[in-house]
């Protein structure tokens, strides 16, 4: 049995295999003549999900060394930050991830525009 | 990337939605379930007339040469109507241990499918060990020059219209893959019906006497045959359910569609639109995990296995959220028998259940 974060982990990294092959089938699609069309908000939606859960999972790992924020600026050439390389700038990803789910068009837009041209409702 | 489908694959993908458009509207499904056999032997004739019994196949044992793409076509068109005709039993899963091994007597065996007159099911799953097949503990065991078989199977689909079953059993300390006939004298045979409406079955095995050349496959190469079926049977019933999840999800925008509430359609409502774009979504995600593991499997890619647990978890995952979004979309309807919405729902449970649940393969995809 895999602990709860590889469980986790494991699971991302399926779905970016499938988002992957989705953005192949939609590469396809362009290199047969077509055109991929709302099908790419599809893209959008999961891309920036899991992008956003990656930032989540750095978090989830870097424990209690997010308190060592630093700073907007980074931290200063003659510190060193606390705790793994990996938790020094983890939370500001983490944070700073929250805008993609909101910048080119909302996730919310990319369904209202999905519902509207591919479901028709 | 060439990921279109070729003319052969795309006239079979037409034949198949003109014969469930034909046969297989929900009415048609109730019929056929009801029946004692739990399938159409009618539709199973067609099916062999067709020449759709034989697609797996070599030229050599009577078949067209097809592999995992063609299987996938077929099963994705099956899933949309929910097809309970026993194709995975006797020819996905059978068929492809028979066509892989060197046993002797296959070309007669796999001939006998593709006429639609002879049924083989695979008896493997046993109380107590889980998803781990292969650490079974019926035994197969030499008695002179001949065999002795003991044990019991669980979940043995088909299995009361089997003529024969290829059981799993533990031989030499090794996993072996051997022949039994249904009426062999000392099996015992439990009929029941699965949560979709199927036919399934519990044998048990009391020193039943086998000749020598019952035996399929012994050791590395049963191990090897078996897993590949695995395999094979994964990906069929992962591009069923990309059917089911596109009907169900298809089904439930018409519903809301129709449906009035507040002196308007349903669909007009943004909560239930959305909810219907992340069913959609999810299908289409799942189709390309679908895709992937299917030319993985046909080039034969090493990471082959990987993808097929990858796609198992996005099956078990996708199929239980568009199954429960349907039923709740439907309100009081979906979950009422005579519609077909919450049919679907009890497919994707089954699904999930065979081979390997969700987190049996997210444990199986870290471990690879």
């Amino acid at each position: 049995m895999i602990s709860d974060l590889n469980k986790k982990i494991a699971e991302v990294e399926i779905d970016l295999m499938a988002l992957e092959f989705t953005e192949l089938r939609a590469l396809a699609a362009i290199a047969g003549g077509g055109h991929p069309g709302a099908e790419s908000s599809i893209l959008k939606i999961r891309g920036t999900e899991i992008q956003q859960r990656i930032s989540e999972l750095f978090v989830e790992a870097a424990g209690q060394y997010i308190l060592a924020y630093e700073g907007p600026d980074g931290f200063e050439s003659n510190k060193t930050p606390a705790g793994p390389d990996h938790a020094s700038d983890s939370v500001a990803h983490y944070l700073n991830f929250r805008k993609t789910s909101i910048y080119g068009g909302s996730n919310e837009i990319q369904k209202n525009i999905i519902a509207k041209a591919i479901l028709g409702v | 990337m060439n990921l279109n489908y070729s003319d052969e694959q795309n006239m079979l993908r037409e034949q198949v939605l003109k014969f469930c458009e034909t046969n297989y509207d929900f009415t048609d499904r109730e019929k056929i379930l009801e029946s004692e056999v739990g399938y159409s032997t009618e539709n199973w004739k067609e099916f062999a007339e067709l020449g759709w019994l034989a697609v797996p196949f070599s030229e050599d044992n009577g078949g067209y040469n097809f592999g995992p793409i063609e299987l996938t076509v077929l099963f994705e068109e099956f899933g949309k109507s929910l097809v309970v005709e026993p194709y995975l039993s006797s020819v996905v899963m059978s068929g492809t241990i028979l066509e892989n091994s060197n046993y002797p007597a296959k070309q007669a065996l796999l001939e006998s499918i593709i006429s639609g007159d002879h049924q083989i099911s695979v008896a493997y799953a046993e109380a107590n060990i889980g998803y781990n097949f292969l650490d079974c503990v019926t035994s197969l065991d030499a008695q002179g020059d001949n065999l002795v078989l003991n044990g019991s199977k669980t979940i043995v689909l088909n299995a009361a219209n089997s003529n024969q079953f290829i059981v799993l059993a533990i031989h030499d300390g090794k996993p072996a893959l051997v022949l039994v006939n249904s009426d062999a004298s000392g099996l015992e045979l439990q009929s029941f019906r699965t949560l979709d409406g199927q036919t399934c079955g519990e044998l048990t095995f009391e020193n039943v006497a086998l000749n020598s050349d019952a035996l399929i496959a012994s050791g590395d190469e049963a191990t090897a045959l078996f897993n590949q079926m695995i395999d094979v049977s994964i990906l069929c019933i992962s591009a069923e359910a990309v059917g089911a999840m596109t009907s169900a999800y298809q089904k439930t925008v018409q519903y809301t569609k129709e449906r009035e509430q507040f002196s308007q359609p349903i669909s007009n409502f943004q909560v239930l639109q959305h909810r219907m774009v992340d069913m959609f979504v999810e299908t289409e995600i799942t189709k390309s995990l679908l895709i992937k593991a299917t030319l993985q499997l046909d080039s034969k890619d090493a990471e082959a296995s990987k993808t097929i647990s990858a796609l198992k978890v996005q099956v078990g995952k996708a199929g239980k959220y568009i199954g429960q979004q349907a039923v709740q979309l439907h309100g009081g309807m979906g979950v009422s028998n005579e519609m077909s919405i919450g049919h679907y729902l009890k497919r994707f449970t089954v699904i999930d259940s065979m081979f390997g649940n969700t987190q049996h393969h997210i444990n199986k995809y870290s471990s690879l």
